[in-house]
């Protein structure tokens, strides 16, 4: 319902382009069972990837950037939700310098923390992984509608 | 009369309700009988973060719904529901009363469908009040549909060029990549119980 309101919100000041009723249509969610009683809540805003396909799954800024996301929690039966995932892609208009900026949550568990951090955001490239606190979906949410403008051009 | 209201996706309703100027506006949102008071709550959480609102839910009649929402006076908008019971004689003494419903805030009936036709037929004033204010509920529109599931999975066959049994095969080893994609594709085939395996 944050996500939803923030995203309607930025269409309302013209931060987005994209109107209420695709925001509508462009959100979409599912909740899961996994054994034990537990339940997993999905959210889907636009496609699953962003590599640059021409479609219109993705909620578009006035500044040609477009946006997708996918948040996953799950809600035990018998204690505090908790985020698993979470992926917001900002994917800049052709001709910027990063292209992408991407703010990756992965699932917990093993690694190396120092290659691959739970908690990341990748600058433009698939392989750059840089580390961030793992933040609320919707403070993300805020940071790409809002706070990362276009990358000045050189 | 032939009612022909459409479909309307809760979170699309909430936000003509709030949308609208409230002042004397009754709305009716048509819900499958077992699931009104499920809409009933989740429309009222969903506004309570946008406006005042109170639930009027179980009147026994049509004299105790109008007494409970004119009580309510000081509530932007008014939930009436649990109405289902109300026979001919209630909608047309609430007909009869519409005038006591005219408030600052608005009403949102949420009614069966056998309870908006009987609205429609035996309080056609109030019906005329409602005017265009009418849809049905439609649930199934938040949730993906079989067609944008298979789509999603098929962006991530050709994305990671990777099958669905290569991924469950991965998840059930504990040794499936991290990345969100990979929890998003479990989920989509519905296993989301390999999600924790690592």
């Amino acid at each position: 319902m944050e996500l939803r309101n923030c995203l309607l919100g930025a269409s309302d000041v013209g931060t987005l382009s994209t109107t209420p009723r695709q925001i509508f249509s462009l959100l979409k969610h599912e909740i899961e069972e996994e054994a034990g009683g537990s339940q997993v809540l999905a959210v889907y805003g636009g496609a699953s990837m962003d590599k640059g396909q021409a479609t219109d799954e993705f909620f578009v800024r006035s500044d040609g950037a477009r946006i997708s996301f996918s948040v996953a929690a799950v809600y035990p039966r018998n204690a505090a939700a908790a985020l698993r995932v979470y992926r917001f892609h900002l994917r800049y208009p052709n001709g910027a310098n990063p292209r992408f900026i991407r703010i990756d949550l992965n699932r917990p568990g093993g690694g190396d923390a120092l290659i691959e951090p739970r908690s990341h955001v990748h600058v433009g490239a698939e392989a750059l992984r840089i580390p961030v606190p793992i933040m609320a979906p919707l403070e993300i949410l805020e940071k790409v509608l809002y706070g990362l403008a276009l990358p000045p051009r050189h | 009369m032939t009612l022909l209201p459409n479909l309307l996706s809760l979170p699309e309703f909430v936000f003509r309700v709030t949308a609208r100027p409230s002042k004397g506006s009754v709305f009716v949102l048509v819900s499958p009988a077992d699931l009104i008071d499920r809409v009933s709550g989740r429309l009222r959480s969903e506004l309570e973060g946008e406006v005042g609102v109170q639930l009027v839910g179980g009147a026994h009649d049509a004299g105790a719904l109008i007494s409970a929402i004119q009580k309510a006076e000081g509530t932007r908008i008014v939930i009436a529901c649990g109405i289902e019971s109300f026979g001919d004689t209630d909608w047309q003494r609430i007909d009869l009363l519409r005038s006591r419903l005219s408030r600052d805030g608005a009403i949102i009936f949420v009614v069966s469908p056998a309870s908006v036709e009987a609205l429609t037929r035996y309080a056609p004033n109030l019906a005329s009040w409602v005017g265009g204010s009418m849809w049905i509920v439609d649930i199934a529109s938040e949730l993906l549909t079989p067609e944008e599931r298979e789509s999603r999975l098929n962006a991530l066959r050709e994305g990671f060029q990777r099958s669905d049994t290569e991924i469950l095969r991965l998840a059930a080893e504990g040794s499936l990549p991290k990345e969100p994609e990979y929890v998003e594709w479990l989920i989509l085939l519905k296993r989301p119980d390999l999600i924790g395996n690592t």
